[in-house]
């Protein structure tokens, strides 16, 4: 247990970084900027994202093309991982994030890129959307509360335990939280484009596997906002007025990993 | 502008603009502004039978396979139910609708309404009356206007309705439950009754193209002629295939 515990620390001190090394200064679009995150993004992200954003590189005609999910669709304009409400549109910050994080098992990180060319490339992107989704968001207002005062204790994690099946996660993500549903096949899970979700991809108990990101404030947004384009709903109005349901909540997802996270 | 999905067009329709009341009244005796449109929408055909669609999960609560009959005809008027009629192309509104608010909850592990009909500037509350989980899941094609887990006794969920189209609406938990949302960005719309009855006021006159859709009977397309003032009666009778 003492191990464990250990381990969760140093995940909350790594989201910690994340989020603070995400509210860099951004500069404004010029068109200089976005000829440059062209050049970035012709280079780096054209082979899974496709010359016009659509998701259809020619990554997407190899093995990803028959499973869930393929590279994002830019043009339609709205994201997955985010930090606003369930059908609103993203923050810069949302794709600077992702851009710097990668998705694992999917995406590369490009951290090691200068921030000044991740942003650069962030503007470029946003040239790809549908023209009514160019716009700013703000995120969820939960988000703004701040960090979480909820102590990771045996009882937290208990108290996350009862929320998992009170709100009724095993419906989707299983008894053990490893995709273990009776009757996956008639579940019949898909995403928007009508691909198959697997149990493997409802597993929580691998944080190396989460693609938002395995650290308590991460998979706190992940269940604020919901994950747009698949069935995980948001859980912000479920949630409202007792955000300390949705910590419990964290500390059991993360308790399930035995201390084999990253 | 909302159009409605692409669907075989039905042109051999029968439509009977049956009498034009229209009466002159001098303005300072009206509160209502415009022409109303008020008609029926019947089906003589035969009905297909319903669908049975087996239940995944929760057996409980949802039964072993529900019922689904998209088609409901009056049995006395022959009144088609959950038609909507969408006058399209008037550019200055001379009335706002109420900027209200509309249901729609999940009941019974359906969505109540079924067939829904909004306009933009409203709000939609979501609600879950089952004592169970379900995700309200809204899609206008590749986006999303909504995905969010309604827990039991959960607080309704209200969300505005910013932009007009087609959506569908699902559950990913119940595969098997489906709705409809439409949205208008003007007030000329209307969905029929359990008798197939409608009604759209504070039409300006003009020659106005409608259209009338219905989930299995398809679109119909159709001009009225709306005078300065009264009452148009549009009848409109889906051909039998
Ligand atoms: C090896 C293929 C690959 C490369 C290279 C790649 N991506 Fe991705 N990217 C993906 C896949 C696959 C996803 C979708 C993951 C998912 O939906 O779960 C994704 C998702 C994203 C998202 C998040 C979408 C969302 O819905 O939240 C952004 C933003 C993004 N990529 C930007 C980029 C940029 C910018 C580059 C180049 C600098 C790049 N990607 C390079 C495969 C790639
Ligand atoms: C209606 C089905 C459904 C329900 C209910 C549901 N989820 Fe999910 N969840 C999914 C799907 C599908 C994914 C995976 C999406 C993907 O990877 O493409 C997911 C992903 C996740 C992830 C993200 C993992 C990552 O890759 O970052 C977490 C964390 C999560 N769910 C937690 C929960 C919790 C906790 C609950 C209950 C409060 C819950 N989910 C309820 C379907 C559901």
């Amino acid at each position: 247990m003492l191990l464990r515990f250990h381990f969760l620390t140093v995940i909350l001190v790594i989201g910690g970084l994340l989020v603070s090394n995400v509210h860099a200064i951004q500069t404004e679009p010029t068109p200089e900027i976005i000829a440059r995150g062209k050049i970035l993004y012709d280079r780096s992200c054209i082979f899974c994202h496709g010359v016009q954003g659509k998701g259809d590189g020619p990554a997407a005609f190899f093995g990803a093309s028959y499973w869930a999910p393929r590279a994002s669709d830019f043009t339609v304009g709205q994201y997955k991982f985010r930090s606003t409400a369930s059908g609103k549109s993203h923050t810069d910050e949302d794709l600077f994030r992702i851009i710097t994080n990668g998705v694992p098992g999917y995406m590369p990180p490009f951290v090691g890129w200068p921030e000044e060319d991740r942003w650069h490339v962030v503007s470029y992107v946003k040239t790809l959307h549908s023209t009514n989704s160019r716009h700013n968001e703000k995120p969820l207002e939960t988000f703004q509360i701040g960090t979480q005062n909820v102590p990771l204790t045996v009882e937290s994690i208990e108290q996350g335990r009862q929320v998992y099946f009170k709100f009724e996660c095993d419906a989707c993500h299983g008894h053990n939280a490893r995709g273990d549903v009776p009757d996956f096949e008639a579940q019949d899970l898909k995403d928007n484009l009508g691909m198959p979700i697997r149990p493997t991809d409802l597993d929580l108990t691998n944080p190396y596997s989460f693609k938002n990101g395995a650290a308590a404030h991460d998979i706190f947004g992940t269940l604020m906002t919901g994950l747009i384009g698949t069935p995980m709903p948001s859980y912000a109005d479920a949630f409202a007025q007792h955000e300390d349901d949705a910590w419990h909540l964290v500390h059991y997802i993360l308790s399930l990993s035995q201390g084999s996270g990253p | 502008m909302q159009k409605f999905p692409p669907m075989r067009l039905l042109s051999t329709a029968v439509i009977i603009v049956s009498s034009i009341m229209a009466f002159w009244v001098s303005p300072s005796f009206g509160d209502s502004v415009g022409s109303t449109i008020v008609g029926r929408v019947t089906f003589h055909g035969s009905i297909p039978p319903a669908q049975q669609l087996n239940v995944n999960k929760d057996h409980d609560i949802c039964g072993l396979t529900v019922t689904v009959q998209p088609l409901i005809v009056d049995e006395s008027t022959h009144g088609v139910r959950d038609v909507v009629i969408n006058v399209e192309g008037i550019e200055s509104p001379t009335v706002e609708r109420d900027s209200g608010v509309e249901d729609l909850t999940n009941k019974g592990c359906a969505f109540i309404p079924r067939i829904g009909v909004v306009r933009v500037g409203q709000i939609l509350n979501l609600r879950n009356e089952d004592p169970m989980l379900h995700n309200t899941h809204i899609r206008m094609g590749k986006r999303t206007f909504v995905n969010v887990a309604q827990v039991v006794d959960g607080r309704l969920i209200p969300r505005l309705v910013t932009e007009p189209g087609f959506m569908s609406v699902n559950c990913d938990k119940h595969r098997f439950m489906q709705g409809y949302l439409i949205a208008f960005d003007h007030p000329f719309f209307a969905i029929t009754d359990a008798t197939g009855q409608f009604r759209i006021e504070g039409l300006p006159p003009g020659r106005w193209k409608a259209s009338i859709w219905h989930e299995i009977l398809g679109t119909i397309q159709t001009e009225v002629t709306v005078p300065e003032r009264g009452e148009v009666s549009v009848n409109v009778e889906y051909p039998t295939p």
